[in-house]
C-alpha cells in the first residue's frame, strides 16, 4: 500500500439540529436577527479547536411549509440561505421531520455524539387538535397537555428522540411556554423567552456556548448547560 | 460560563494598572478563553469559573507560577501579570509565528493526505524531531520536580512553518509539583491516564508520562492506541471505556481484537525502539505506572529514530530505509512506492585495541545514521560519546558529507579531541580536532584513541547493510 492515499479516522459528528418558526409573524426583525445571529454561530463553531468531534449543522424551517434548509453537513459544506418568514405554523410537521432525521442512521450515524436540537418559536403550532388549539389560545394548556401532543410524544418515546439535548426559545407574548417547556422535558435544562428580537442573538449565544462547551469537554455526552445569567437580556421561564 | 464575545472591546486592567484591551476570542478552552489584545504582544487569558473559591485558588495558582523560577530551557508560556478588578485572569506573551499542533494531526480533508503529512505539516524526520523537542520539556519539567497535568494537542504550539523546528507549551495553569496537584481540571480525555479519567489518582509526572506518550503516538500515527475500528465505528460511550483501557493496544502482539485500519502503520512512522516504548506503555503501562518509559526514553527514541530517515528521490517525503524485498540492494518509499537507491549508513560499534594495541571494534551496532547525499551529517556526543555524564548530548563532534561521484565522504572533526582512522589498504591515520579529511566508503573512524583502559566508539561509513 502507499501511504500518500491513506484514508485517516475521521472525528466523530456532533450534530446540532435547529428547527427555526418561519411563519408569518417571525417577519422582519424576528428572522432577520435569527439570520444574523446563525451566521455569528457558525463563526463561532468554526473557531473551535477540537478534534475530537466534528460539529454538523441542519435547520428544518415551519412556515408556509416544512423545509429543511440546510441537510445535516459539517461546518464547511454548509449552503446557508436567508431564511424568510411566510404562512402557519406546521411545527407537528417539523417535529416529525427531525425524527426522521435523528433515527436514520446514514444521517445521524451510531458513532456520532448525541445531537443536539434548539427549537425557536413564536406562537403556537397550527398543526395541532381543534381542542388543543383553542386550549392554547384561551392561555389554558399545561405542559402535560403537550407531553400527550403525538409530534412530541413520538420524540419522546423514541430512543434517539429522548436522548438527544433539547433547547428552546419563545419569542413575544403568543409563544407557547407550556409546549415548549414539553418539548425540553428535561429538569435543569430553562426554556429561554425573549420579549423580542433582541433576544435572539443571546439566545444563540448561549446555544453556541453548550455546543462548544460540550465538544471540548471531558466527555461531549455529558450534558453542559451554561448558566443564563450572562445573557441577561433575555428571560428565563423555568 | 461567562459569555466570551460580550467581553471583546472591554477593557481590563492587571495588578499594576496596565490596561489591555480585549480586541478578539482567539481560543476556548474547559477552563478559560483568551483573547488577542489591541495594539500588544500580550494576550489575555480570562478563566470561565465562577464559583468564588474556584477562582481564588486559580489567582493563588498564578501567583505560584508568576513568583515561580521557570528553568528558562523550559519552553512554556507562564503569567506575566495577574487580572485585577472583576475577572479572573491573566496576562501572558504571544508566542508568533506557531500554531496548535492540533494542525499536525488532524488531516486536511481538502488535500491529499500524503502532500499533507509531507509537504504542508512536514513529514516524517520533522515530527520525530518535533516530538523529541515535546520529551524534551517534559524530561526538564520532571527532573525539577514539576508536572504539566495538562497535556493536550491545544496546549502544544509549533512553528507554523513546516521547514521549522520549534515548540512551545501554553496554558501553564495545571504546572503543579508533582504528587500535591489539586487540579481544577483533570486533563483532555483522549490524553489522560486511565487512573485519572477513573477518578483513582490525581495528575501527576506519571500520568504527564502517559500523556505524553499519547500525543507521540498521535503525532507519529495520526490515530490512538486505544481506538481501533471497533471503538471508531461505534457510539461514543465505547471510546469513553477504551481510554480507561478496557480494550486492547491496537498493535498488541497477541489480542487482535482492537486493531485499526486508520492509524498508520507502526513499520512505516516508528523506529523499532519507538514501536517498543509504545508497546510498553500501552500494555503493561496501562496499569502498572512505574512501566511507564521516561520523557528521557522518548526524547532519544525519536532523535535516534531522526537519524535514520532519508528522503525520497521522487516525492521527498521523509522515511525509514528498508531494503526492497524483491531488490535487496533498493529501498522503497512508502509514500509513493519510489524505489530509492539504499543510502549509506554510519555504524557505531563500540572500539577498544588487540594485544598489539591495534584498534578493534565490536560487532554491535549500537547506533545508526543514515548518511544522505549532499547533506551534512552532523554527530554529537549523544551518538559517540559512550560515557554522557557531564557532556552536553547535542554538543557537535563532527560533521559528514557524502560525494555520491567519487564515493568518498569528508569528515571534518569540530571536537576538541583528535580521531583515528582505519582504511581498507591505507596506513592508521588520525584526523586532528579542527581538521578533515577525505575516506572511502567502509573507513572507520574512532572518535577518540582507544586504549586497553578506555572504550571509544567507532564510526563506519557502509553500503551494504541490513542485508
Amino acid at each position: 500500500m502507499q501511504l500518500n492515499n491513506f484514508s485517516p479516522a475521521q472525528p466523530r459528528p456532533m450534530p446540532v439540529f435547529l428547527l427555526v418558526d418561519t411563519s408569518g409573524s417571525m417577519r422582519g426583525e424576528k428572522i432577520q436577527s435569527v439570520n444574523m445571529a446563525l451566521r455569528d454561530m457558525v463563526a463561532s463553531f468554526r473557531a473551535v479547536n477540537d478534534i475530537r468531534g466534528e460539529i454538523q449543522l441542519a435547520i428544518i424551517t415551519f412556515g408556509e411549509e416544512v423545509t429543511i434548509a440546510q441537510e445535516l453537513a459539517p461546518l464547511d459544506q454548509l449552503a446557508l440561505t436567508e431564511l424568510e418568514a411566510a404562512g402557519k405554523t406546521p411545527m407537528g410537521s417539523a417535529l416529525e421531520f427531525l425524527l426522521l432525521m435523528l433515527e436514520d442512521k446514514d444521517i445521524v450515524l451510531s458513532r456520532a455524539y448525541t445531537p443536539t436540537v434548539v427549537l425557536i418559536s413564536d406562537g403556537i403550532p397550527t398543526d395541532v387538535t381543534r381542542e388543543l388549539w383553542d386550549k392554547a389560545v384561551a392561555g389554558e394548556t399545561t405542559v402535560a397537555d403537550f407531553l400527550d401532543w403525538p409530534p412530541l410524544n413520538a420524540l419522546h418515546v423514541s430512543e434517539r428522540g429522548s436522548k438527544c439535548i433539547r433547547l428552546a426559545m419563545g419569542i413575544g407574548d403568543d409563544a407557547n411556554n407550556e409546549m415548549l417547556t414539553a418539548f425540553v422535558n428535561r429538569p435543569g435544562v430553562p426554556v429561554i423567552k425573549a420579549r423580542d428580537a433582541r433576544g435572539i442573538e443571546e439566545f444563540f449565544q448561549w446555544v453556541t456556548l453548550s455546543v462548544t462547551s460540550r465538544s471540548v469537554s471531558k466527555n461531549p455526552d455529558m450534558l453542559a448547560i451554561p448558566d443564563f445569567d450572562d445573557f441577561a437580556d433575555a428571560e428565563i421561564v423555568i | 460560563m461567562l459569555n466570551p464575545e460580550k467581553l471583546v472591546g472591554h477593557t481590563v486592567f492587571d495588578e499594576k494598572g496596565h490596561p489591555y484591551r480585549l480586541a478578539k476570542v482567539v481560543g476556548r478552552g474547559g477552563q478559560g478563553v483568551v483573547f488577542e489584545t489591541d495594539g500588544s504582544d500580550f494576550m489575555v487569558k480570562i478563566a470561565t469559573a465562577k464559583d468564588v473559591v474556584d477562582r481564588q485558588e486559580l489567582n493563588r495558582r498564578y501567583r505560584w507560577l508568576l513568583n515561580r523560577e521557570i528553568d528558562p530551557d523550559i519552553r512554556l508560556v507562564t503569567p506575566e501579570a495577574i487580572l485585577a478588578g472583576l475577572q479572573t485572569g491573566y496576562v501572558m506573551r504571544r508566542v508568533k509565528g506557531h500554531e496548535l499542533l492540533t494542525r499536525l494531526l488532524a488531516p486536511d480533508p481538502k488535500v491529499n493526505f500524503g502532500q499533507w503529512f509531507n509537504q504542508q505539516t512536514g513529514g516524517l524526520r520533522r515530527r520525530l524531531l518535533l516530538g523529541a523537542l515535546i520529551a524534551r520539556v517534559f524530561d526538564t519539567l520532571h527532573l525539577g520536580g514539576l508536572a504539566y497535568c495538562d497535556l493536550s494537542d491545544t496546549n502544544i504550539l509549533v512553528a507554523k512553518d513546516p521547514n521549522l523546528l520549534s515548540i512551545c507549551l501554553i496554558d501553564s495553569d495545571n504546572l503543579s509539583i508533582s504528587g500535591q496537584a489539586q487540579s481544577l481540571v483533570l486533563g483532555t480525555p483522549l490524553y489522560m491516564a486511565p487512573e485519572v479519567i477513573a477518578g483513582r489518582h490525581q495528575p501527576d509526572s506519571l500520568t504527564d508520562s502517559y500523556s505524553l506518550a499519547v500525543i507521540l503516538f498521535r503525532l507519529l500515527r495520526l490515530g490512538h492506541p486505544l481506538i481501533g475500528d471497533v471503538v471508531e465505528n461505534g457510539p461514543p460511550e465505547l471510546e469513553d471505556r477504551a481510554l480507561l483501557g478496557e480494550f486492547s493496544y491496537i498493535d498488541h502482539p497477541d489480542d487482535a481484537t482492537n486493531r485499526s485500519s486508520t492509524t498508520l502503520p507502526g513499520e512505516a512512522v516508528c523506529s523499532k525502539d519507538l514501536s517498543a516504548l509504545f508497546l510498553r506503555i500501552f500494555t503493561i503501562g496501562i496499569n502498572s505506572r512505574m512501566a511507564r518509559p521516561t520523557p528521557a526514553e522518548w526524547a532519544e527514541a525519536c532523535l535516534a529514530a531522526a537519524d535514520n530517515t532519508t528522503r525520497c528521490a521522487h516525492c521527498s517525503a521523509s522515511f525509514f530505509p528498508r531494503p526492497d524485498q524483491d531488490q535487496k540492494n533498493m529501498v522503497k518509499c512508502p509514500w509513493c512506492g519510489t524505489l530509492n537507491a539504499k543510502p549509506p549508513m554510519l555504524l557505531i560499534r563500540d572500539a577498544t585495541v588487540d594485544d598489539d594495541n591495534k584498534p578493534i571494534w565490536a560487532r554491535k551496532v549500537v547506533g545508526s545514521l543514515v548518511l544522505n547525499e549532499g547533506q551534512n551529517l552532523v554527530v554529537t556526543a549523544r551518538h559517540v560519546l559512550s560515557n554522557k555524564q557531564g557532556n552536553d548530548g547535542d554538543q557537535i563532534i563532527a560533521s559528514f558529507r557524502l560525494n555520491l561521484d567519487t564515493g568518498k565522504t569528508v569528515i571534518e572533526n569540530k571536537s576538541d579531541f583528535n580521531f583515528w582512522l582505519a582504511q581498507p589498504g591505507k596506513p592508521w591515520g588520525t584526523l586532528k580536532k579542527r581538521g578533515n579529511v577525505e575516506i572511502d566508503i567502509n573507513g572507520i573512524i574512532f572518535f577518540g584513541k582507544p586504549t586497553k583502559d578506555m572504550t571509544v566508539r567507532s564510526g563506519q561509513i557502509v553500503r551494504n547493510w541490513g542485508g
